[in-house]
């Protein structure tokens, strides 16, 4: 984006040219911002590109810890199967599961913010499964305790 | 000693016994908040979780709202419950009602129970008390 601010001042306004070739034909005036929030404006434009960063990037970090819980899940079922059909026994697997708990242990902690809970709630959505709140803590490594503070928080809110 | 049937509604022991109809295989999890590594699983269908043996002082409490007194029952459509072991424990099945059966089982380590799901009339009775984080 050329951000240049053209120096025409019309009407108290600044009159911004969002167009590469600085030509007589082209169409300069794309934006028009008012001259006394004309930095406030910008100031806004980039705590709302920050909000969208930060978005995408939990959004992403859900869908990780999502997919590495889902392996744990499947990797402690397969132990399981193998005591079930007397390939290993119970204290194997005990040993097995200490030597190693980051292939079968998921780890469980807090949300930090209001926000991460309406981000988890789109990703949810997203899914288009009906999941309980169990399945959902365990997935997304949140706790089930703080869902339901969130929850009930929301309620009140929106409730009065 | 009571009945719990509201959603968010936990118990906290050292023993419990549990009835339920459905028990899924469950994780293994490490909580942050109970400071505890061990087994989640979920209890369904006509659900209930008893307090058998309590904590040793009100001091191991971890969470501030569950009830850690003897006798103190659970009751709902479904319960997350919680055990500081990694083994399942054994279970037997035998005759809860007179036209269904049921699966019993007693927990022997740590064990903390949640209610998920209430039973679906439970709402209308007993609208639940909102209650502000700390």
């Amino acid at each position: 984006m050329n951000d240049t601010a053209l120096k025409e001042n019309n009407e108290n306004m600044y009159w911004i040219n969002l167009s590469k070739e600085e030509t007589p034909n082209t169409e300069k005036v794309i934006l028009r911002v008012p001259f006394d929030d004309f930095n406030t404006h910008w100031e806004k434009m980039i705590i709302r590109y920050k909000e969208q960063l930060y978005r995408f990037n939990k959004k992403e970090s859900f869908y990780i810890t999502g997919i590495r819980n889902l392996w744990k899940r499947v990797n402690y079922l397969e132990l399981n199967i193998e005591v079930l059909e007397d390939t290993i026994s119970e204290e194997d697997m005990i040993s097995e599961i200490k030597s190693n708990p980051d292939k079968y242990i998921i780890n469980i902690s807090g949300l930090s913010n209001k926000e991460d809970f309406f981000i988890l709630k789109e990703v949810v959505e997203n899914l288009k499964l009906d999941l309980s709140s169990d399945y959902v803590s365990q997935t997304f490594s949140v706790d089930q305790l703080n869902l339901f503070e969130m929850e009930e928080n929301q309620s009140k809110l929106l409730n009065g | 000693m009571a009945e719990f049937y509201q959603a968010n509604s936990s118990i906290e022991c050292l023993k419990a016994n549990i009835i339920c109809r459905k028990k899924t295989k469950g994780v293994l999890v490490n909580n942050e908040r109970l400071g505890k590594t061990g087994k989640e699983f979920k209890c369904e269908r006509d659900a209930s979780a008893e307090i058998n043996k309590i904590l040793n002082s009100k001091a191991d409490k971890k969470v501030s709202n569950s009830n850690i007194n003897l006798g103190d029952i659970l009751k709902s459509k479904e319960i997350s419950v919680f055990i500081e072991c990694f083994t399942d424990p054994k279970t037997s099945v035998s005759n809860n009602s007179h036209t269904h059966k049921a699966i019993f089982f007693n927990t022997k380590y740590y064990t903390f129970g949640i209610i998920i799901h209430s039973f679906p009339n439970i709402p209308q009775i007993m609208p639940s008390n909102v209650k502000e984080i700390s």
